[in-house]
């Protein structure tokens, strides 16, 4: 176990640094520079100049990676070039707790439910149940998030007044009332994830209905209840969960669309803004922020899928 | 889930093939869901051959009535600028069909190649390539999306290329299992001491066992791709006006839902992108069903 | 003409009015100008409002009213939504966008402040002189004025707030240019403040006022970057928090030397989805939207729970076309020809609900009293426009491509473009960019002398301008020879001389001269396409009582209420 654990970290580690590498690269292929976009179009060639230098984007791009690398892994990383002053950190942060509760949230409500719905369906598979939920599914899945996000802020929001069309409480807000502007956010993600997990579960699960191992156990005597928990279950969650760790990239970093229509200040919105903005140093530091999150994620989702699945826990085929 | 059926031996001779392709047919024509799925792509695929031949309005004329109520005069309603909904969502599909289906045959083809290199070579090929494939998954697509079309200028060659691109590792990780599965099979070996080089291996002996899952793949990409496009274009980086695309049309006209009160040139398009991708899925879900025993 | 009246406005004439002042007050004896330019041109030149009222009394006309303060509810914060966010930090002699500057206007004040008709307003001075040339200019500063430091404010802050605006990387620099230089802004005592500048410029008061909006002054030990971090300005509220892209927080000014202000504080989000503002507002989220636009935000317009404010004013798009290419473009009949195939009226119709005023392809907007209105409105002619096409040698037509950028309502109007010339056989590709794509990249040198920017180089581009009380920063910098904004590269001797006149000219009369010689030359020429001048729009509640919409876009909340 230890043996897997050191592998899988070292090759993370390789991951990360090649992940930074390609992070650095995207940043420098944006056209435009930061002087421009801070002091604007109709602003002096020779004050945009002045800028440039003063924030160091016109030095050679190595040393710009090391600099910035040097720096980022001792946890400081950089201040942000649009808005002077202020620390990537001391930005990214907030934005990445923001997109955390949110995720968060979202997964409490999706993954059970999708989970559910999908074993539910290979129980009742052929049968009305199944077809409903799976026809449901596919078609909520097959709306671009965008709409769907509208279509629940004008009736839920706009128009039956439940819920407040925007995804950030005010500051201090307690708890609850934080759960409460997440909501509808919450919800649309739910309706774009749980048609894919929901479908994966229930192939999941129908796999492992089949399977030799539950015939075993029926034929042993154990009731059906026992048969599901003990083997049926543990099996078809196994797919869910590689599916799952791959969303998480998702449910962090690819908001953009999700976090403008709900104007949730995320870390999605924040590099984006970046993107847009030729902000160096925030876009290189918030890419690199997600890429670990996920990372992380797909760690843990692999000692899950070990722990589940003795058969590939010590060494072999990956 | 990348089990792929017990390994048929390699190209059968001419009768078997033909036999065995003609019985997975009929089980395909079989099932209701492949049946539903063809209908209602094939659909959208004739009007994207047809474009605005067919329609009722030319796509792009302004008339001076904008925004018309919907089950009027114009049977969809018109958008901002007087244009015929029910012409540009008829015509709208070309520019989805022919960005999507091509971004996903690149992603299909490199991430194949990509995935038929590092199942078979394995080794520290495997290993270097996987990890460089884990950095590019752990990247925020969408974000990595919009810094490249920015940089290279917005048109749909260069859609086609970043979507195509991003598609490829995921692509590659599933060939990539299914190779793993063929590679210490009988004929492999069989093949290796007859002193075939690498590439025939791959192509000629593998590549047909593991067209399986790749095809299945393929539908389902097919159904992100269109998703992708619709994404990029949402945010103002995907197809250019002032084409009739769906994702444009709703980018454009999805501020104002806002209210309840003008939602027909955002609706009508959204819908049409729901079905084309309920439309894939249902293929993909026949294929699956059929080609995975 | 009541005598007491008219002695009044005799007396002024013979000792304290200039000559600057009596060529006014000619001009509205010999009644040259109507009521509203006599106010608003008695007001830059420093009349104070009591003369004006005399004045007009003297011609009896009814007195001027100035929007005294009715006794307007107390209490409460308002919610106001900035859409799109300021785009870096938010010292304000560089602000260059429309969310720095709402963010900062909330806190800061200006010498003066103009209203929707342009009329300035007394604000931090009290008055304001020109000399006999309007080549000097005194302001007396309001007493009894603090900082939200609790310094006084005195001229050496004053001094001190003009030096920082006259750097070189100060946003304001292209309004000063040429007009005011480093070290010739000078304190004449505690409260007086001297101006001397490079050019006459009769419409000076308009760069120290709110429509300059760099210009909110500041402490004399200003510190650069300290903007959000300690409320120093002198406005009714204090910034008391800010985080970059996500929102703002003010809190009333107790020793505001207005009084008090109605509102206990604001707290303003940022948005960047027009969607996500406008359901905000009509979900009862926020009271205020700093800025919409009809194109995105049609939803607002029929609600009974909104109302919108709206004020004419000069932002535009220009339509450069660049003159100096081995293209068709080179003809002036193709430029003509393109001009002629806008349907203006319908144009402003669907983008605008007609809240806009058609232009006619000069930098003369119908709201500048210097605009010759006797210049024919260009109306769309497609039957002149094949002719002119003919006569060049495209009768069938070519192709060109249109650069513009994905702001507000031009990705609409580069499609009706698009559409318009297709009559006249001429197949226009678009290529949008992101508005940083579009302003990226050197805008001196070469290759054309004007850099690589896609906006001063593409052969046709659509560009958005903003809001100005006066034409002449346009006028000069986007059509004169080597202007440098001057996007389609166009090159007049006699426009140049005419624009060097119609600068220089202080009497009305003698503007509209010039700007008639302007008008025609570019009619003629048509290097660049103006399409129309919107009204700046914005909406909020019906909670929401006396808010006016500023045409520059400033969120002025000192007088505002809820309820």
């Amino acid at each position: 176990m230890a043996r897997f654990l050191l592998r899988r970290l070292g090759l993370a580690v390789i991951t990360l640094v090649l992940l930074s590498i390609i992070a650095f690269a995207a940043s420098q292929l944006l056209p435009g520079d930061i002087g421009r976009n801070v002091l604007g179009p109709f602003a002096d060639q020779h004050s945009v100049d002045l800028y440039n230098h003063a924030h160091g984007v016109d030095r050679p791009v190595t040393t710009q990676y090391a600099d910035w690398i040097s720096h980022f892994v001792r946890g400081n990383f950089g201040e942000s070039l649009q808005y002077s002053g202020y620390s990537v950190q001391g930005l990214l942060g907030p934005s990445l707790l923001n997109s955390l509760k949110l995720a968060a949230l979202a997964f409490l409500i999706c993954v059970p439910l999708s989970i559910l719905g999908g074993i539910v369906a290979a129980l009742r598979l052929g049968r009305p149940v199944d077809r409903i939920i799976t026809v449901a599914g596919l078609s909520l899945t097959a709306v671009p998030e965008f709409v769907t996000s509208i279509v629940l802020i004008v009736i839920f929001g706009v128009g039956l007044k439940w819920l407040p069309v925007t995804a950030q409480a005010p500051s201090g807000a307690s708890f609850l009332i934080q759960v409460k502007y997440l909501l509808l956010p919450a919800m649309a993600l739910t309706m774009v994830l749980f048609g894919y997990i929901a479908r994966m579960a229930r192939a999941g699960t129908i796999e492992a209905l089949d399977a030799d191992y539950t015939r075993t156990a029926v034929l042993k005597g154990l009731d059906n209840r026992t048969v599901l928990r003990k083997h049926v279950l543990r099996n078809s969650l196994l797919p869910t969960i590689a599916v799952i760790a791959t969303q998480v990239g998702y449910l962090i970093g690819g908001l953009v669309v999700i976090e403008k229509v709900f104007n949730y200040p995320g870390i999605g919105q924040r590099i984006y803004t970046a993107a847009q903005n030729k902000d160096f140093t925030m876009l290189q530091s918030g890419v690199l922020v997600i890429g670990l999150v996920y990372l992380a994620a797909t760690l843990i989702a692999d000692l899950l899928y070990s722990v589940l699945n003795p058969r590939i826990r010590f060494g072999g085929a990956e | 889930m990348s089990a792929v059926a017990a390994p048929a031996p390699a190209p059968a001779a001419g009768g078997e093939a033909r036999l065995a392709r003609r019985q997975t047919l009929r089980q395909l024509f079989a099932s209701k869901t492949f049946l539903a799925g063809v209908l209602i792509v094939g659909w959208w695929v004739f009007w994207a051959i047809v474009g605005s031949h067919l329609t009722p309005h030319d796509p792009l004329e302004q008339f001076p009535d904008s925004f018309a109520r919907p089950f009027h005069h114009y049977w969809l309603g018109t958008d901002a600028l007087g244009r015929d909904v029910l012409s540009r969502v008829l015509a709208g599909a070309t520019s989805v069909l022919k960005i999507a289906p091509l971004a996903t045959l690149l992603g299909i083809t490199g991430g194949t190649i990509l995935g038929l290199v590092m199942g078979y070579f394995g080794g520290i090929t495997d290993d270097a390539l996987s990890r460089l494939i884990d950095a590019v998954l752990a990247l925020p697509a969408i974000v990595i999306s919009v810094t490249v079309i920015v940089a290279l200028g917005n048109s749909n060659t260069t859609l086609i290329v970043v979507i195509g691109v991003i598609f490829t590792p995921i692509v590659a990780r599933t060939v990539r299992a299914a190779v793993l599965a063929e590679r210490d099979l009988d004929y492999v070996s069989a093949a290796r001491l007859r002193g075939e080089r690498a590439p025939y291996v791959m192509f000629v002996e593998i590549l047909p066992n593991v067209m399986a899952p790749i095809i299945v793949e393929a539908t389902v990409r097919l159904g992100y791709a269109i998703f992708a496009v619709a994404g990029l274009t949402f945010l103002g980086f995907g197809v250019q006006p002032p084409s009739p695309d769906w994702s444009l049309q709703i980018a454009d006209n999805y501020a104002n839902l806002a209210g309840g009160s003008f939602w027909w040139p955002a609706l009508f398009p959204a819908l049409a992108v729901a079905t084309l991708v309920v439309g894939v899925n249902m293929i993909a879900d026949g294929l699956q069903q059929v080609l995975d025993r | 003409m009541d005598r007491e009246d008219k002695r009044r406005l005799e007396e002024y004439r013979s000792t304290e009015a200039g000559p600057i002042e009596n060529t006014l007050i000619d001009e509205w004896l010999d009644g040259e100008l109507d009521r509203a330019t006599f106010i608003r041109r008695g007001s830059m030149l420093g009349l104070g409002a009591t003369f004006i009222g005399t004045a007009l009394a003297a011609l009896g006309e009814a007195p001027l009213a100035f929007g005294a303060n009715k006794a307007a509810k107390a209490g409460g914060r308002i919610r106001v939504g900035i859409i799109p966010p300021p785009t870096k930090s938010l010292d304000p002699y560089t602000y260059a966008d429309q969310g720095g500057l709402e963010t900062g206007g909330i806190a800061g004040e200006f010498l003066t402040r103009a209203t929707q008709s342009l009329t300035l307003l007394p604000e931090l001075a009290t008055s304001w002189k020109p000399n006999a040339d309007a080549s000097v200019w005194t302001f007396k500063l309001r007493q009894g004025v603090t900082f939200q430091t609790g310094q006084p404010m005195t001229a050496d802050d004053v001094v001190a707030t003009f030096n920082l605006l006259l750097q070189p990387d100060s946003g304001a620099l292209s309004a000063f240019k040429g007009v005011l230089s480093p070290g010739n802004v000078a304190k004449v005592d505690d409260h007086t403040v001297q101006f001397k500048l490079d050019t006459p410029t009769a419409s000076f008061p308009y760069l120290t006022s709110s429509t300059t909006y760099q210009a909110i002054i500041l402490p004399a030990n200003y510190v650069v970057g300290s903007f959000e971090k300690k409320p120093q300005t002198t406005g009714a509220f204090k910034l008391t928090s800010y985080t970059p892209g996500v929102g703002a927080k003010y809190d009333r000014y107790t020793g505001w030397w207005g009084g008090t202000a109605p509102l206990d504080g604001v707290d303003v989000t940022y948005y960047t989805d027009d969607a996500a503002v406008s359901a905000a507002l009509l979900g009862g989220q926020i009271d205020l939207i700093g800025q919409i636009q009809f194109a995105t935000g049609r939803p607002l317009f029929s609600n009974s729970n909104v109302q919108i404010f709206s004020t004419r004013g000069a932002t535009h798009r220009q339509i450069p076309m660049r003159v100096d290419l081995k293209n068709p473009l080179k003809d002036y009949r193709v430029r003509q020809a393109i001009a002629l195939t806008l349907d203006r009226p319908a144009i402003v119709k669907t983008l605008f609900a007609g809240r806009a005023d058609i232009g006619n392809d000069s930098p003369f907007a119908p709201v500048y009293p210097s605009t010759d209105k006797s210049v024919p409105q260009r109306k769309k002619d497609i039957r002149l426009a094949k002719q002119l096409m003919a006569a060049a040698g495209y009768a069938k037509g070519f192709s060109i491509t249109l650069t513009t950028e994905q702001t507000g309502e031009i990705p609409q109007l580069a499609q009706i473009l698009q559409r318009s010339v297709k009559a006249i056989g001429i197949n226009m590709k678009l290529q949008i960019l992101t508005a940083t794509a579009y302003f990226a990249g050197t805008q001196t040198g070469p290759p054309s002398g004007w850099g690589n920017t896609p906006w001063l180089n593409a052969p046709m581009n659509i560009t958005d301008w903003g809001h100005r009380a006066v034409p002449n920063v346009i006028l000069n910098s986007a059509l004169v020879s080597k202007g440098v904004w001057n996007a389609a590269h166009y090159s007049n001797k006699k426009y140049d001389a005419a624009v060097k006149s119609y600068t220089g000219a202080i009497a009305l009369k003698d503007q509209r001269k010039y700007a008639k010689v302007i008008e025609t030359t570019l009619l003629h020429d048509t290097p660049v396409i103006f399409p129309y001048f919107y009204n700046y729009l914005a909406a909020g509640s019906t909670k929401v009582k006396g808010y006016k919409a500023d045409a520059l876009g400033q969120v002025y909340l000192s007088h505002t209420s809820l309820g």
